[in-house]
């Protein structure tokens, strides 16, 4: 048993599977978890506060931003759920014409 | 032990192959990492956010009601507060208005969310000021004041103490005063919104002082969420009601599915790399032949050259794999520069923000299996033809 | 839970299906194995055919090169196939999510039964046949003479034929999934008196006790075969080698100890782990207590190791074979018997402790 521990090639085996344990590890408590995580807890804090918007990145292509793919009208369901989708499968590009259009201006202090 | 001593000295020789024939190992060693670390990128950003959501669903409310009128989402009485806070285990119920922004910028059609928040009631989490970069959060006075997301703040280059005025084609306008602006960590979540009070969010949208858009509602224990929401929707007709679960399982399920549509794609690259790698093993070149010839001569058996050329590709699938994983998980943690557009949606009206990353152990399973599985399953055959070389034809060659 | 629509259906030609990474992963598998299996079958049946060790001819040595084929890829495709047997498991765990009104397997295979059910007991009852042929091969591996091999090759077509049966099902399974909404585990197994699953389901020790007979009936079977195979590597005679009739009734025995087995999960052992006397689910149980998939897991390995061994010594030819191979029966019974023993005893305790 000694020998094979000894035996190089397994040794570096041996390495890459506790590189990936690692990896996982840190991955897992530190920089995902909620009480190690500090990024995690500011975006829980806009969460609760917030009460759940949306992940305003999500897509099915690049005129959408919609979470809510799987439920009723998909637009105006969440707060930052919001696509052009006619159907599922195709996409209508906006033409606004038909909009509400706003405009927003910055004025400087 | 002898036994373990023969199958380790077999994987010493094709360990020792791949090195004496390496231009041959690398032919499939880089296209296999560039494929596994597409595949593993994608996977850990996928898991990223799905892990995010599981968190999130702690701090979710256990209710959110929405009216429905004639089948789309609509404006939701507040008269409903107070028989919503009548059903048993409510704690609390906050109302909250919020619509969109449907905005050019240049050529670019982009859609902002403002909502309005009842600050007085709500629920304001103590580790909200480190998600401020810039000024401070609302409070229960302000008025015509505004928390941009970094989104907003970048686009319109618009900094605390500057007014955003919006103003539409028929003539409705607000103007809001920038007092605080969300940091670069909270974006997911922020990046796209102007957070005004309720009552601003009311006047622009026009809804009246009992209309809002939807109702929160707080349970005194997260497990009596699911009699709460069947108590409302039994009890109030056209409205919708969605759990905190429910939310969680959605960003699960979309994220499951883009992971899933992906992969699929990502299928052809595999295929174009079992192509590869049958094409390099099936072709045994002179040198090679004479060298199994030898080794028969001496007196290896078909099966241990069979099974040192299936160990070959089992070094090399399991090689590629693992560094194809470590170089996604980096490239994912840098952001996925270049590629970004498809990850997150779109992107190419947001800054860069980071996203965040999971390397769980299901999704890594699943790269192992995809790298290895079939690229040994596609060198048996190469490896059988290795094996029944004869040798005095190849010796005598 | 909250019925929503949660579809996210991929619409291919009309096709339905969900559709995420457990799954496309699965189908891959699935795909590779299915080639392997078809390759396998064909080839097996030709070289069955015109198989005779003893003949000089230049076709039996092409023959024995092919054999090599066959070895070779069956040995890749039986493994994946055993590997694949967990991960249907998971992938139907993934799919609960995007199947309204599912909150456990219970609901995932009623999306689309009876489908669902026979590739699930497919998965139980083949990893055996998997087993049986990977164990032989290393036994016939072993010896020159190579006593297995026309059983082996015998053996390749029917299972070949399993092996596509298998991913036709699966394939179906997972190319259509409608979107309806399915009934939970507590109305198909809890709440509808009159069902023959509900009648099943009535909470019960009897057939807990039964198990518990049956498998140390089992157990010591295994340490008497132990004690006796031990001695006969050199007298090379065992009263049940080469017995059809002691493989049969052994087969079955086992088979319905684990019938009974499932019986005492989902009658008894479910209401007490989950602590909802009226809730009889296995695959909440699974779901729930992480320990069940432990003692499941081994007590499912050392009955399917059992019934291997007997199809092993029963076969012919074993008798001029056993000092070679005694060896590695003894093996075989001592794996059964340490992960039957195993999986009992974590199973007593968390019965001990629960009750």
């Amino acid at each position: 048993m000694v020998q094979l521990f000894r035996n190089k090639y397994l040794l570096r085996i041996l390495f890459i599977f506790i590189i990936f344990t690692a990896l996982y590890l840190y991955n897992d408590h530190i920089s995902t978890n909620y009480r190690n995580s500090k990024n995690t807890q500011m975006r829980m804090a806009v969460v609760e506060t917030l009460g759940g918007p949306a992940i305003p990145i999500i897509a099915q292509c690049c005129t959408s931003r919609n979470l809510s793919e799987g439920m009723y009208a998909r637009r105006s369901d969440l707060p930052g759920g919001f696509c052009f989708h006619s159907d599922c499968d195709v996409v209508v590009t906006p033409g606004l014409k038909h909009e509400k259009t706003f405009t927003l201006k910055v004025i400087k202090k | 032990m002898s036994k373990i001593a023969g199958h380790s000295n077999l994987l010493i020789m094709a360990y020792q192959n791949l090195i004496r024939y390496r231009g041959k190992s690398l032919a499939i060693l880089i296209p296999l990492i560039t494929v596994m670390a597409a595949a593993s990128f994608m996977m850990f950003t996928r898991g990223g956010f799905v892990k995010d959501a599981q968190i999130a669903k702690q701090f979710l409310p256990d209710v959110t009601v929405q009216a429905i009128e004639a089948g789309r989402v609509g404006k939701i009485s507040l008269g409903l507060i107070k028989k919503i806070e009548d059903i048993p285990h409510v704690k609390k119920v906050v109302a909250r208005t919020w619509g969109y922004l449907p905005l050019k910028i240049g050529s670019v059609d982009t859609a902002y969310t403002l909502m309005g928040l009842d600050i007085d009631n709500l629920f304001v989490s103590s580790k909200l000021p480190w998600a401020i970069e810039k000024g401070a959060f609302l409070t229960a006075e302000d008025r015509r004041k505004a928390v941009l997301g970094q989104g907003v703040a970048l686009s319109f280059n618009a900094d605390v103490g500057d007014k955003i005025q919006i103003k539409d084609t028929l003539g409705n306008k607000g103007e809001f005063e920038v007092v605080g602006i969300f940091n670069n960590t909270v974006q997911i979540y922020s990046t796209d919104l102007i957070l005004v009070s309720i009552d601003d969010a009311r006047g622009f949208f026009n809804y009246s002082k009992d209309e809002a858009s939807d109702l929160l509602v707080y349970a005194d224990n997260p497990e009596n969420a699911d009699l709460i929401a069947r108590e409302i929707a039994g009890r109030f007709r056209n409205i919708r009601v969605l759990t905190g679960k429910s939310l969680t399982d959605l960003v699960t399920e979309a994220f499951g599915r883009r992971g899933g549509t992906f992969q699929a794609m990502w299928l052809i690259l595999l295929v174009t790399v079992l192509l590869l790698v049958w094409a390099q093993s099936a072709h045994i070149s002179v040198d090679m032949s004479r060298e199994i010839g030898i080794l028969k001569a001496v007196g290896w058996q078909t099966g241990e050259i069979i099974e040192m050329k299936m160990m070959e590709s089992l070094i090399l699938s399991i090689g590629g794999t693992s560094a194809g994983i470590l170089a996604g998980f980096v490239y994912a943690l840098m952001g996925t520069p270049g590629i970004s557009g498809y990850c997150l949606g779109c992107a190419s009206i947001y800054p860069k923000f980071p996203v965040p990353v999971n390397c769980d152990f299901s999704s890594v399973a699943l790269l192992f299996i995809l790298g290895i599985l079939p690229i040994t399953a596609i060198s048996a055959i190469p490896a059988w033809l290795a094996g029944i070389v004869d040798p005095d034809d190849t010796i005598r060659r | 839970m909250f019925p929503l629509p949660l579809w996210e259906r991929v619409r291919v030609r009309g096709i339905q299906m969900i559709i995420n990474n457990l799954i496309v992963t699965y189908l891959v598998c699935s795909f590779i194995s299915l080639f392997i299996g078809l390759v396998a079958a064909f080839n097996g049946f030709y070289v069955w055919k015109k198989w005779d060790i003893n003949s000089q001819a230049d076709e039996q040595y092409l023959l024995e090169k092919r054999v090599y084929l066959l070895i070779t890829i069956l040995s890749v495709g039986f493994f994946l196939r055993l590997l694949m047997a967990p991960l249907w498991f998971f992938t139907m765990h993934s799919m609960i999510i995007s199947i309204p009104g599912a909150m456990c397997l219970a609901g995932v295979h009623n999306a689309n039964a009876p489908l669902s059910y026979i590739a699930s007991a497919l998965k139980l009852v083949l990893p055996a046949l998997y087993g049986y042929w990977l164990i032989l091969n290393f036994l016939d591996r072993q010896s020159e003479i190579q006593p297995f091999m026309k059983q082996k090759l015998l053996f390749i077509a029917p299972v070949g034929i399993l092996i596509l049966l298998e991913a036709i099902i699966d394939t179906s399974f997972f190319f259509s999934n409608p979107p309806r909404q399915v009934s939970c585990c507590t109305s198909l197994f809890d709440v509808p008196r009159e069902n023959i699953p509900s009648m099943v389901s009535q909470s019960t020790w009897i057939w807990v006790i039964v198990f518990y007979m049956l498998i140390l009936f089992i157990l010591l079977t295994i340490l008497y075969l132990f004690i006796i195979q031990k001695r006969s590597e050199y007298s090379g005679h065992g009263w049940w080698f080469e017995n059809k009739m002691v493989m049969v009734s052994e087969t079955l025995v086992t088979t319905f100890a684990f019938a009974v087995f499932i019986l005492a999960l989902h009658t008894k052992i479910s209401p007490l782990f989950l602590g909802l006397p009226f809730h009889h689910c296995i695959f909440c149980l699974c779901q729930e207590v992480w320990d069940t998939l432990i003692f499941f897991v081994m007590i499912f390995i050392g009955l399917t190791l059992f019934i291997i061994y007997f199809w092993v010594v029963c076969s012919e030819n074993y008798k001029n074979v056993n000092p070679i191979f005694s060896n590695n029966m003894v093996k075989l019974l001592k794996w059964s018997g340490f992960m039957l023993a195993g999986g009992l005893a974590v199973l007593s305790i968390h019965m001990v402790i629960a009750v």
